[in-house]
């Protein structure tokens, strides 16, 4: 076996260095095409992983929070015949309160595949300074562990988290905020709630994010605070926010949630569809590209090997006719265009490496900073598989029709 | 003397369908003898080629049997067909048909290779004999397109006799040959067959090569008209 099968590859071998240019021309359409189709797999998974990352720094895998609830009517119309009485809904809760948060928390935090959990009051203020107002919304939290969970530091432009623990009445605003009015660091700053009480609050941090509309409104501050702005006790939480291992997984894992807490669990792509379906939209687009790219390289292989069989029908008929069987015939072609494939994914993984190096020292400025491309092993392992998977049917389509070659029609000629 | 039957076929019959159905072998029986120098003789479009392929187990569409060492060839599947002419049966053409990238040597040593029964190094060997017995052994590494048309025919003869095979196979062997390389293929075949008892079965329309041979078979229109003309 060993034998026959190092004839095969010896034939192969001997064939392809014969005709080095036709070899180099084919491998060369599969460099190009593997290098296409792993840059701009690479291309996407670099710019989804970015965008996601941005999505991430406002918004946790799934949030839970308590939905308003209509006021249904007094009687239910039953028949065709009756009216339903009451007719007026209104949204029924009075708080957003989630009952019993802390045993929530821990509940949630028991769970596998959690990797953080944190209670937060979230409620609309009013940030005022003398005359000034600007209304905005607030994030009361442990600020450690929003900054595990968002990057919070990662966007200050002044002031350490840190402070925050230690100052109750400490905010950290938005760049927005403190140029509107005129704040600077530990200026001080009057809050006004939605419920109309007013808290004296110090700046201890600035942040600024990629949302200029965030930066105008956002704040963060602590649990306390924030209770103390909704006028409750330290009872009171209105989300609470969980982040997993793996973000794809958020819708199945919000159900389980929802059905744990009986709260409404909403993953972020339900939060953020139309971003979701921008990514699709990209992923599908660049996916059709590079398969585009990749079939090109395969139709080279075929063609050179459609060529170089009907050159070599002679060799094929005294092959054939000396006791080498149609597998055989079959496995010498095959082998021939996997080998032209091999060679040109080989450079095509070079030639994606370096156009992603170069790439990826491309300065796009603002918080993106460099291209955010980078070597993709999971995209590099795909592309070598479809490259040789393309190069194998590019293979055996034309090497199927070489087996079939009938040596005595070439014999009698 | 006792002769031992190595091909042996009975009532072959074959029909070409394009463009009209025709009957170009109808109910050939004979028998080929071990170390006989066999040659079949006739006129263009005697079906002469068309039998020689049957026999060589190339062509499979066709009636009657075939055996070939008292094994019954016809039915059988073309992998296994494929074994029997590796092991069994060696080819020379009118053209060489060598593979032009592959050295003379490699060329001769690829069949052997396939059958896989002795190791390169004993392959090699062998190899160097043969190319020694027909005299190219000084050509073994140069490319089997580099040489003369009588060389590369030698060579060819060579990659036939390499698996000594029981039977060599020949479609006008030295129809592109000039007299000299004609006399010393007819000389080699004459030497297998005596020394090595390996049966020759020839296609010609050269009479002085028919007449040299053992015997010489004889179609005309698909039907053999003699089994042991005299020419």
């Amino acid at each position: 076996m060993k034998k026959l099968r190092s004839v095969n590859i010896e034939i192969a071998l001997t064939h392809l260095l014969s005709r080095k240019r036709q070899t180099i021309v084919a491998a060369l359409g599969v460099t190009i095409g593997i290098a296409m189709y792993i840059f701009m797999n690479s291309l996407v998974k670099g710019s989804n992983r970015y965008s996601d990352n941005a999505v991430f720094k406002t918004t946790p895998h799934i949030r839970i929070y308590k939905e308003d609830e209509m006021s249904k009517p007094l009687k239910n119309d039953t028949s065709q015949n009756t009216t339903t009485v009451i007719i007026n809904p209104k949204i029924s809760n009075i708080s957003k309160n989630l009952i019993n948060p802390v045993k929530l928390l821990g509940d949630i935090k028991k769970q596998k595949d959690v990797t953080s959990a944190t209670l937060l009051v979230n409620t609309n203020i009013f940030y005022n300074n003398g005359k000034s107002q600007l209304n905005g919304s607030a994030l009361g939290m442990n600020i450690m562990e929003g900054n595990a969970m968002f990057d919070i530091q990662s966007t200050m432009v002044d002031g350490q988290l840190q402070t925050l623990l230690n100052t109750p009445n400490g905010i950290i605003i938005g760049v927005g905020i403190a140029s509107k009015l005129s704040l600077k660091m530990y200026d001080n700053l009057s809050v006004i709630s939605s419920i109309g009480v007013i808290k004296l609050m110090k700046v201890v941090g600035i942040f600024k994010s990629s949302n200029a509309a965030t930066d105008k409104s956002k704040s963060y501050m602590n649990l306390t605070a924030a209770q103390q702005l909704q006028g409750q006790g330290p009872s009171f939480v209105t989300d609470i926010y969980v982040d997993i291992k793996d973000p794809e997984e958020a819708p199945a894992y919000g159900i389980v949630l929802h059905g744990l807490t009986g709260y409404t669990a909403e993953d972020w792509q339900s939060a953020n569809e139309l971003f979701v379906a921008g990514k699709k939209i990209r992923t599908i687009m660049f996916a059709c590209i590079s398969w585009a790219i990749l079939l090109v390289a395969g139709f080279g292989i075929y063609n050179i090997m459609n060529m170089t069989i009907s050159q070599k029908l002679n060799d094929i008929a005294i092959l054939k006719a000396t006791g080498f069987p149609g597998g055989d015939v079959v496995r010498i072609f095959v082998l021939e265009a996997l080998i032209m494939g091999l060679l040109g994914t080989c450079m095509g993984l070079l030639l994606s490496s370096v156009s992603i190096n170069l790439l990826s020292h491309v300065y796009i400025g603002a918080d993106i900073g460099y291209f955010p491309i980078q070597f993709e092993p999971s995209v590099t392992f795909q592309g070598i598989g479809v490259g040789m998977l393309v190069t194998l049917f590019a293979g055996y389509i034309p090497a199927r029709k070489a087996a079939k070659v009938d040596p005595i029609e070439i014999f009698r000629k | 003397m006792d002769k031992r039957v190595i091909l042996r076929t009975s009532g072959i019959g074959k029909y070409f369908y394009d463009p009209v159905k025709f009957k170009v072998l109808d109910n050939i029986s004979f028998e080929a003898y071990e170390g006989e120098f066999l040659t079949l003789m006739g006129k263009s479009g005697s079906g002469k080629s068309t039998l020689l392929y049957i026999l060589s187990t190339m062509d499979t569409d066709y009636e009657g049997e075939l055996f070939i060492n008292e094994e019954k060839i016809t039915t059988q599947k073309l992998d296994q067909l494929a074994a029997i002419r590796n092991k069994n049966i060696g080819f020379v053409f009118q053209f060489h048909y060598l593979l032009p990238e592959f050295s003379c040597l490699k060329n001769i040593m690829i069949p052997a290779l396939k059958l896989g029964k002795y190791s390169r190094e004993e392959v090699e060997e062998q190899a160097y004999q043969k190319m020694e017995m027909l005299g190219v052994k000084d050509q073994a590494l140069k490319p089997a397109s580099k040489l003369s048309g009588g060389q590369q025919q030698r060579v060819a003869i060579a990659r036939a006799l390499i698996n000594s095979p029981k039977i060599i196979m020949c479609d006008e062997p030295t129809g592109n040959l000039d007299s000299k390389n004609t006399q010393i293929v007819f000389d080699i075949f004459k030497q297998i067959a005596k020394e090595f008892k390996q049966t020759i079965i020839a296609v010609t329309h050269d009479t002085d090569f028919a007449k040299a041979s053992d015997r010489t078979i004889e179609l005309a229109d698909g039907k053999i008209i003699s089994h042991d003309l005299k020419l």
